[in-house]
C-alpha cells in the first residue's frame, strides 16, 4: 500500500517534470521548479525559504540550492517532516535538498555492538601477519587449533545430556571431552612456541631451560 | 622454523580468537538456562 502511494507520487512528479532539466511550459526546468516545490511541502511553522531569483543557467541555479540554509531552525524540522521525506523522489533529484544527514541511527547502535568481532578481526589479523610477514606459514597451525579446541566440549557435552540427564555434570565421556580440549588449547600455545629458532638452536644457553627445550631436547 | 616475533604475534592473536569464542559461547548459553 505505501509502495504504491510512492510510486504513485513519483509518478506524478514524473508527470510533472518529464526530465531533469528540460524546460517545460512555463519556461521553467525541473531544477528550477525544485525549490518552489520544497516551500511547499514545508511544515507551516517554519519560516519560508529564500526565495531565488531564476537565472538563465542550470549550473546558477545548482549552486544556489546546494548551499546550505543559514536558519537552523529550518535543517532540524525537516527530517521529522513525514511528507517531505516520503514524496523526496531520489531518484529525480539526487543532489537536491538541505544537508541533513541520511544515515539512520542504527549505524551507532552497530559500532557499540560489534567490538567482540573487532577483538576476533585483530587476533586473525595478527596471526596472518605472522605467518605472511616472513613467509612461513607454520603459525596457521594455532588457529586451526583454537578453533578446534571448543569441538570436543561441545560433543562431549551433548552426548551426556542425552545419555545421563541427572548424573550431576561429572561423566567419563564429559571428562574427556575437558581433557581433549584442554590438550588443544595448551597445544595451541605450544606450538608456536616450540617451533621457534632459538628453541632449537642451543647457542643461547639462557633460553635452554624453558620447558619446551626439555620436552624437545635441541 | 618459525622467529620470535612471529611466534609472540601468533600466541597473542591466538589468544584473541580463543578467548572471543569462549565469550561468544558463554554469551549465547544464557538462552538454554530453565
Amino acid at each position: 500500500m505505501q509502495y504504491k502511494q510512492q510510486k504513485a507520487r513519483k509518478e506524478s512528479v514524473n508527470v510533472q517534470c518529464p526530465t531533469f532539466n528540460s524546460v517545460g511550459d512555463d519556461g521553467m526546468s525541473a531544477r528550477a521548479k525544485a525549490p518552489q516545490m520544497l516551500g511547499d511541502l514545508r511544515p507551516r511553522d517554519a519560516p519560508a525559504p529564500p526565495t531565488h531569483a531564476p537565472t538563465t543557467t542550470a549550473i546558477a541555479i545548482t549552486t544556489e540550492i546546494d548551499q546550505p540554509t543559514d536558519n537552523p531552525q529550518t535543517v532540524h524540522s525537516l527530517p521529522t517532516n513525514s511528507t517531505w521525506q516520503a514524496s523526496k523522489p531520489s531518484s529525480l533529484f539526487p543532489s537536491y535538498g538541505p544537508h541533513v544527514p541520511l544515515l539512520p541511527t542504527y549505524h551507532l547502535d552497530a559500532h557499540e555492538t560489534n567490538k567482540p568481532s573487532k577483538v576476533l578481526a585483530i587476533g586473525f589479523l595478527l596471526v596472518i601477519l605472522s605467518s605472511a610477514l616472513w613467509h612461513n606459514y607454520l603459525p596457521l597451525l594455532v588457529v586451526a587449533t583454537y578453533v578446534i579446541a571448543p569441538v570436543p566440549n561441545w560433543i562431549c557435552s551433548r552426548a551426556q545430556s542425552s545419555d545421563d540427564f541427572m548424573d550431576g555434570g561429572s561423566n567419563a565421556v564429559v571428562e574427556l571431552g575437558r581433557f581433549i580440549t584442554g590438550f588443544l588449547v595448551v597445544m595451541g600455545v605450544g606450538v608456536s612456541f616450540s617451533t621457534t629458532c632459538w628453541v632449537h638452536s642451543g647457542t643461547n644457553t639462557s633460553l635452554q631451560l624453558s620447558p619446551s627445550s626439555l620436552l624437545i631436547p635441541a | 622454523m618459525i622467529n620470535v616475533p612471529a611466534a609472540a604475534m601468533s600466541i597473542a592473536g591466538g589468544l584473541l580468537i580463543y578467548s572471543t569464542i569462549i565469550s561468544f559461547s558463554l554469551s549465547f548459553r544464557e538462552d538454554e538456562e530453565f
